[in-house]
């Protein structure tokens, strides 16, 4: 099977610092690739490339070349908006939007024109109880509550649906962020650090939840906890100043890493 | 020895905020007592009558003033949001940007008269708009718009970052973002500074005086190309120009509604920014 993303010396200056160096790899489908490393080894930069997040830091530039199932994610004329469609991305902190619950996980699919007889142009939305939501034919009805059962958030918020996001606690916060981004069923999932701020319990609960959704969804993830890559990746990057030191299957790169640097770096001498 | 002197600065330091509401009660106390005899329904409701200034009252001042803010309202205040957006949300950092801050920077100290002169030369004369209500409005508008920019700049910088990328990342165009994740954000910033905005204009007289205030007229405007009253020139003209032994008392009153109005006018702003907040909280 091809890769679905694969990138080719790919390099990022900030302002002319160096951040990213001639990094290539190929991530798979259907299957999570974690990217590893300390902080500043250019592992959110490589990971904000592959959507064109990037474009939102004025100072950065990048060269090289990123192919998403075939098309070229740097040419000029990419649908840039189209790209974000099929390559979500989930960031650090939680970001719900000052929103109700439901408005939240709606938004994206309001933007690509679906629209809900409960809510007139821009005014409140008409609430709606959880047995009626669970009848509704709605199209906006049923993928609000597809994304938050498959979020497992369904029974934590189903009351509270026209409620404010922002009144959850961080890890659901976070849970509701990722329901947010698949319910405009993107081909590809993007987490920045998801987990660095949420407690164990919170963190266990993220991770079940990704890897229930690796049967639909290609995830890339950069964390710098090497524990959260050892148990759901299948593919490991390891990340040193910039480089890709390298990238192999997670088992193989974590019982015997090929460079010295990884192998410090997973035995705690530095990072 | 020690909480001696604490005290002693915190009696300071209370006493210099009771002063400064002191003033403002004083003002309106003030304002309010020599205005009594003539604040009444008659004067509230009626036309202005010329001859006996007892017999009728300041409608049209009233309703000229209205007119001037919500003509404010639909020109300036928009024109300002716009520039506010462009500037937070679409600009570069580039020399450009740059010099655009520093026009509306020094914009904002140029004296309100300054404004009222280019008015009559370019709306009064050049476009041929003549001493009118739009020409007031238009020049109102511009001196307003430096304000509500300001405001309005501050309240999309404190709209955080990360709305804005997690929108985009959901393939959300930048208008989009702005529409429907930013501006609702910042809507209570840029209410609150657009109605001080409001407020301030609404109290001018050199401007208007010079692009199309009268101190009579027979009726309402009813059309954008008519003169107008409005209260603080009414009030001028009252308190200095008038014979009539009754004017100093009149021009109390017309301040007195004018100091309503734009009462009024902070308290929309206060009810109005804590609607948007509890639709934020639900």
């Amino acid at each position: 099977m091809p890769p679905v993303i694969s990138g080719h010396n790919v390099n990022v200056w900030y302002n002319g610092l160096h951040a990213l160096k001639d990094a290539s790899l190929e991530i798979a489908e259907r299957q999570i690739t974690a990217f590893i490393g300390a902080s500043g080894s250019g592992k959110s930069t490589l990971l904000r490339c592959l959507n064109r997040m990037l474009d939102t830091i004025p100072t950065a530039r990048a060269t090289g070349e990123i192919f998403y199932r075939g098309q070229n994610v740097f040419a000029p004329d990419m649908d840039v908006m189209a790209l974000r469609r099929r390559v979500g991305m989930v960031f650090q902190n939680p970001t719900p939007f000052p929103k109700s619950i439901y408005d939240n996980i709606a938004y994206g699919l309001e933007l690509q024109g679906y629209v809900n007889r409960r809510r007139i142009g821009l005014l409140r939305r008409q609430p709606i109880d959880p047995q009626a939501m669970a009848a509704s034919t709605d199209r906006l009805d049923r993928a609000v509550m597809q994304s938050l059962q498959d979020a497992a958030l369904w029974d934590e918020v189903k009351d509270r649906l026209h409620k404010s996001a922002l009144g959850l606690s961080g890890g659901q916060q976070q849970r509701l962020c990722i329901a947010r981004s698949i319910t405009v069923q993107p081909d590809v999932l993007l987490l920045d650090e998801p987990c660095s701020e949420l407690d164990p319990i919170s963190t266990r609960k993220i991770e079940d939840f990704l890897l229930a959704l690796k049967r639909d969804y290609t995830i890339v993830i950069v964390t710098h906890n090497m524990h959260q890559a050892r148990r759901i990746s299948d593919e490991t990057c390891f990340f040193h100043l910039g480089e890709l030191i390298e990238q192999g299957p997670t088992g193989v790169v974590f019982a015997t890493p090929r460079h010295p640097l990884t192998r410090d770096y997973l035995s705690g001498a530095f990072g | 020895m020690v909480r001696r002197r604490e005290s002693i600065y915190f009696f300071l330091f209370r006493f210099v905020a009771y002063v400064a509401v002191g003033f403002l009660v004083l003002v309106v106390l003030l304002l309010v007592k020599l205005g009594a005899d003539a604040l009444s329904l008659t004067f509230l409701t009626k036309p202005w009558s010329h001859r006996d200034i007892a017999s009728g009252g300041i409608i049209q001042a009233i309703a000229g003033s209205f007119y001037l803010g919500l003509g404010i309202v639909v020109v300036g205040v928009p024109l300002g949001v716009a520039t506010a957006i462009y500037l937070v949300e679409y600009s570069r950092e580039n020399v450009w940007k740059r010099i655009i801050e520093l026009a509306i920077q020094n914009l904002a100290s140029v004296p309100s008269v300054v404004y009222g002169l280019f008015g009559f030369a370019v709306f009064v004369n050049l476009l041929r708009f003549g001493s009118s209500l739009l020409s007031a409005v238009l020049v109102l508008s511009m001196m307003v718009m430096p304000w509500v920019i300001t405001a309005a700049v501050e309240a999309l910088k404190s709209v955080p970052r990360r709305w804005r990328e997690s929108s985009l990342a959901l393939g959300a165009s930048r208008w989009s973002t702005i529409r429907r994740i930013v501006l609702p954000a910042a809507m209570p910033g840029i209410i609150t500074g657009s109605i001080i905005g409001l407020a301030r204009a609404l109290g001018e007289t050199a401007p208007i005086i010079i692009v199309g205030a009268t101190f009579y007229m027979n009726g309402l405007p009813t059309s954008v190309f008519d003169k107008f009253m409005t209260l603080p020139y009414h009030t001028f003209i009252l308190a200095t120009q008038h014979a009539d032994p009754k004017a100093p008392s009149y021009a109390a009153a017309t301040a007195v509604v004018l100091i309503g109005l734009t009462f009024c006018m902070s308290v929309g702003a206060m009810v109005l920014r804590t609607l948007y907040r509890r639709r934020r909280e639900w």
